[in-house]
């Protein structure tokens, strides 16, 4: 494991792709942000990615679809799902479905660092 | 009331199953038959004081005294509706005609016939209240869809703020502190701050009028803001979008909150229509275009499964629905409120393409 571990943002938000790498840098992670799963699956960085912060719904690709795909690669990459959707009934699905956990926007400093904690230490 | 024929005629009226009064030519209660005194449980003497003592239901009696007055002075029928004391204190409704009795054109006597429609006049009473709660069942169930897509369009932003705010601070408390990466996110801050306040300013707009408010309005401005509204579910749903709203179209005047209703339930119901659609773009199309005979159209076009033939008659029938979970009063709805503004509404299947064309019309000047 590096010095900053790897975090790739995967969301369709633009204000999320900007703000959210910022912030984990500050906490001590390398970040990269992703307009879509294919431009995520695309890039040279899958298998560095120690955390993916996902997006739920995007227009081509979703969220649970990309991790299906990555499932299929065998790529096992802890997930923290983000959600902007106020359906709780979607968190207990994704948890069983291998998320580490899932956030609904707007979510905490705190929120968000347990998470990634929880990633981490999955590795 | 002397003569043979007199006696006979009274004979009849007091068989016949009806409350049946012949008045004097100047409207004086004169002969009320047995039935009447059966129902009122009152004598004849104290019919005569009808307007003045609780015969008649006291909500109706300035109605039914006006209407008696015109008529008996004009010499021309009345019909009107009103509820009348029955001997137990219970008011049942009556539908209460009075016709002239002539000879020789000079009017002789007035004959009253009262009939009971209260059976009728509850089923209706019944029925009306039903719309009205399904009317309001649809106002929830729209207002728990519109929340839903409000809270997703103000949870961007705010995450956004909090999440550039906690950067800003950390930047801050840096050592040394990196000031211009602070000004950065709290510019960001700023901008999705902007962001959510212009979510409220569209919210605002779309409800501050009072309910049934007729306005003049611009069907383009108001299928815009559903428009803004929607646009995340649908992208959401993966349906494009396509509009073409037409430039030169003419006001309408309406309650513009009732007809939002009815472009986000068809915009909602196309957007549904395409949920299992996989092989082709989810391609939803609104329209708006000036129609002739000084009216203007909206269409909402999607290219989902389509209507079934069976289902062209009843698709606008209240509880009528092809989805999983839902009530069917959605287009029910939409129909009533269109044609309140004296339009038209109607769905076909699209000529040459999969999917269904649902369209309403409204007059230019509908009031």
């Amino acid at each position: 494991m590096g010095k900053h571990p790897l975090v790739s943002v995967v969301d369709d938000d633009e204000s999320v792709r900007e703000s959210l790498p910022d912030f984990l840098r500050q906490v001590g992670y390398a970040a990269e942000a992703f307009a879509s799963a294919e431009a995520f699956l695309a890039s040279d960085i899958v298998d560095e990615t120690k955390c993916l912060l996902l997006d739920v719904s995007m227009p081509r690709m979703s969220g649970p679809e990309l991790q299906q795909e990555l499932m299929r690669r065998r790529q096992a990459i802890p997930i923290v799902f983000i959600t902007a959707n106020g359906d709780e009934t979607i968190r207990p699905r994704l948890l069983a479905g291998g998320a580490v956990e899932c956030l609904f926007k707007p979510f905490s400093e705190k929120a968000l660092l347990d998470a990634l904690d929880a990633a981490m230490g999955m590795r | 009331m002397e003569t043979e024929s007199e006696r006979s005629s009274l004979l009849l009226v007091d068989s016949i199953p009806g409350l049946v009064a012949l008045l004097t030519p100047g409207g004086e209660l004169e002969f009320v038959n047995r039935q009447i005194l059966e129902y009122t449980g009152k004598t004849l003497e104290e019919l005569k004081e009808w307007g003045t003592n609780d015969t008649v239901h006291p909500d109706d009696l300035p109605h039914v005294i006006q209407a008696f007055t015109q008529s008996i002075g004009a010499g021309t029928p009345y019909a009107i509706v009103q509820r009348l004391r029955r001997g137990d204190g219970a008011y049942l409704w009556f539908q209460n005609n009075g016709f002239p009795l002539r000879e020789d054109g000079r009017i002789v006597r007035w004959c009253v016939l009262l009939t009971d429609i209260d059976e009728r006049k509850r089923a209706e009473e019944a029925l009306s209240n039903a719309r009205s709660e399904l009317a309001r069942v649809s106002r929830l169930t729209t207002l728990s869809a519109l929340t839903a897509s409000i809270a997703h369009e103000v949870s961007q932003p705010l995450s956004g703020i909090i999440t550039n705010a906690s950067t800003c601070l950390k930047m801050l408390d840096a050592d040394p502190p990196n000031l211009e990466g602070a000004r950065e996110t709290a510019r960001r801050t700023i901008r999705d701050g902007d962001r959510a306040s212009d979510v409220i300013k569209r919210l605002r707009a779309l409800f501050s009028k009072k309910e049934f408010t007729l306005e003049r309005l611009d069907l383009n401005e108001a299928a815009r803001e559903v428009i803004a509204l929607t646009s995340s579910e649908l992208q959401r749903n993966r349906v494009v979008l396509q509009s073409e709203l037409a430039a030169d179209l003419p006001g309408v005047t309406g309650d513009r909150i009732q007809l939002q209703q009815v472009i986000l339930n068809l915009l909602r119901n196309a957007s549904d229509a395409m949920a299992d659609v996989h092989d082709r773009q989810r391609l939803l199309l609104i329209r708006t275009e000036r129609e002739d005979g000084d009216a203007v159209r909206l269409t909402v076009r999607d290219a989902g499964a389509g209507l079934a033939p069976q289902s062209l008659g009843s698709m606008f029938d209240a509880f009528y629905t092809t989805k999983r979970g839902g009530m069917g009063i959605g287009l029910f709805v939409c129909r009533s409120i269109v044609e309140g503004h004296n339009g038209r509404l109607w769905g076909e299947p699209n000529r040459g393409g999969p999917g269904a064309t649902f369209s309403f019309t409204i007059p230019q000047g509908t009031a």
